[in-house]
């Protein structure tokens, strides 16, 4: 099996995962199959370089997370997005219906959207994926202590959308916000 | 929610969206395309990338015989005012086809058949409404029932083997209400009487959960082994959302969905429109309403279970109790409310677990002949304990016009829920 076959079936085999994540991260799924797509046609021609990481997936949605990162960054803060305005209209009739028992997924999920990319990004991979806090760090080329900064803050910002039970996973983390 | 945790309801809300994600099929296609550099025809693409331009085929072989019919009848009624006079027996044709179209569009509901008969109206109309009427029929048998199917003497020639880029400059996907992503939708290639081959191309801004901006219309001709850029019919100022083109010997004809209420139009109505290709501009198609946009009074509304999905899952349906066609395009808001208060509202996404829309990027749009139901699927994640949820007494429902139908029984459990859009059949799938 050639390298291009390998790439192939590479490609087909992890693009829905990848595009899983993608979608977490950016919420949009034309942006989503954009930053997949980018991603691994950037990564095709580095490909036996990838070959040599322990494990691939791991080093492609690595490389997923930074090109979003690094695309929003140069993003232009005029930039009006589809999926921005769709928060909007979504959360309209959440707030006309305040004092109403509203679904708190829903304003969960809306909430995740206000988060910062990196805070989201520290999210999906500690919670989608289950990394632990070092390996969410060797992702976002950042220290622990970053990390644990990072969904400190992000699950104190979350937990405004309901009245949640405590955990020791959340309190370990929300510690470190005071 | 008490008594969860937040991370646990944050992996459940993860877990959820990251279901919400698109499907692989075409972005492998276009990475392997881009790399690799394994070229997917579009006449003969994988089952995922090539399903779109496989439907557009199938419409317009199906359509192509009706289409042809139409096409005349078109081109005289502008031309000729006497086209009202048209002799009776053609009007009893037409009704007899519309009859059939509408037979069979019941026929492929599982709800009873029409009691009235569609032949009485469309004899005593006019021949423009009887025109709009065949029209309507004709699209009830496609876009109405999901019915599209190619004829078995149906003759599909190649397609160029990659579909044109993008030739217009006014189809930013950005500056657009809905914005999205720029993709290539329906196509249809046409012969001229000089023997040369030419193609139409869609090109749409699809988003996030479907929603599309205006359609663009372009002609390519081709020009050896490549196409060139002709001339655009359709623009997206127009602000028109494609339903099916079809394109015969220097005809081509389209029907949409008007997303203005500019120049006369009503907004949610469809149209059809013809073109002559000979001397073809945007300008000169020739136009005609095929269906009005559904009203409050036009629809009834009720909620069933789904016992045969594969998730909690309800369906939404919406039946034309009006005498003359109507027309419908997208997400039903629903909301889940218990003696009045609100509880919930279904998240609108393009499908999911039970069913919703598959076979296309964008909602259909639906000419709903009279007494046809059209239905929407409304689930709940895999995610959401049902145990725990409020049960609603009624859901109260908008059209995706915004026009309030409001509320109906309906007990299910509030919470998780998502809303597909709306098919022209019981099912509420495609």
């Amino acid at each position: 099996m050639d390298s291009d076959e390998r790439f192939t079936a590479f490609v087909r085999e992890h693009t829905q995962a990848l595009l899983r994540t993608a979608y977490l991260l950016t919420r949009n799924a034309g942006e989503a199959e954009e930053l997949v797509q980018d991603t691994l046609a950037w990564l095709y021609p580095r490909w036996p370089q990838v070959e040599l990481a322990e494990h691939q997936l791991a080093y492609v949605r690595k490389a997923v997370v930074n090109r979003y990162l690094a695309g929003r960054r140069r993003m232009s803060a005029t930039e009006v997005h589809f999926d921005a305005a769709r928060e909007r209209a979504a959360d309209r009739p959440v707030a006309r219906d305040r004092t109403a028992e509203v679904d708190e997924r829903i304003a969960l999920w809306a909430k995740l959207g206000e988060l910062s990319e990196r805070q989201r990004a520290a999210l999906v991979l500690r919670f989608f994926h289950d990394l632990p806090d070092d390996e969410v760090a060797g992702v976002l080329d950042c220290r622990v202590g970053t990390v644990r900064s990072l969904i400190s803050r992000a699950l104190s910002t979350l937990r405004v959308t309901g009245d949640f039970a405590d955990d020791a996973v959340s309190s370990r983390y929300l510690r470190n916000v005071t | 929610m008490s008594g969860k945790t937040l991370t646990d309801e944050l992996r459940s809300v993860l877990l959820f969206h990251s279901l919400e994600a698109p499907q692989p099929g075409i972005t492998v296609d276009r990475i392997l395309n881009d790399t690799v550099g394994s070229v997917v025809a579009l006449g003969s693409a994988s089952a995922a990338a090539g399903a779109p331009a496989k439907r557009a085929r199938r419409i317009s072989a199906q359509q192509l015989a009706a289409a042809s019919v139409i096409a005349v009848l078109l081109l005289a009624v502008a031309g000729i005012n006497s086209a009202r006079n048209r002799d009776a027996s053609r009007t009893a044709s037409q009704a007899s086809r519309v009859n059939a179209a509408n037979q069979a569009n019941q026929a492929s509901q599982a709800g009873p058949a029409s009691q009235a008969s569609p032949a009485g109206p469309a004899n005593q109309a006019s021949q423009a409404g009887s025109d709009q009427a065949a029209a309507a029929a004709s699209a009830s048998a496609g876009s109405g029932s999901g019915a599209f199917a190619l004829p078995s003497t149906g003759v599909v020639r190649a397609g160029p083997t990659t579909p044109p880029a993008y030739a217009g400059n006014g189809l930013d996907c950005s500056t657009l209400p809905g914005g999205g992503r720029l993709t290539t939708g329906q196509w249809d290639d046409y012969t001229l009487s000089t023997g040369e081959t030419g193609y139409l191309y869609e090109f749409l801004c699809v988003g996030q959960n479907g929603e599309r901006s205006a359609s663009e219309l372009q002609v390519f001709r081709q020009v050896g082994g490549a196409l060139r850029y002709k001339q655009t019919l359709l623009r997206a100022a127009a602000d028109q959302h494609l339903d099916f083109l079809t394109a015969g010997a220097d005809t081509v004809r389209i029907q949409a969905s008007v997303q203005s209420s500019a120049a006369g139009r009503v907004r949610g109505e469809v149209i059809s429109t013809a073109w002559d290709l000979t001397d073809a501009h945007p300008g000169d198609g020739h136009s005609f309403t095929v269906a009005g946009p559904c009203l409050r009074k036009d629809l009834r509304a009720s909620v069933t279970e789904a016992p045969d999905a594969l998730a909690p899952a309800w369906r939404l349906m919406l039946r034309n109790a009006a005498a003359t066609a109507c027309a419908l395009e997208g997400y039903p808001q629903v909301r889940a409310q218990l003696a009045g208060t609100p509880l919930t509202i279904a998240v609108p996404t393009l499908s999911g677990t039970a069913g919703g829309v598959t076979k296309t990027q964008v909602p259909p749009i639906i000419v709903l002949s009279p007494d046809a139901t059209a239905a929407a699927i409304i689930e709940q994640s895999a995610g959401s304990a049902a145990g725990s949820c409020q049960q609603s007494d009624r859901l109260a429902v908008t059209l995706p016009n915004g026009a309030s139908l409001g509320s109906v029984p309906a007990r299910l459990a509030a919470c998780g829920l998502a809303v597909h859009p709306l098919v022209g059949n019981v099912r509420g799938s495609d």
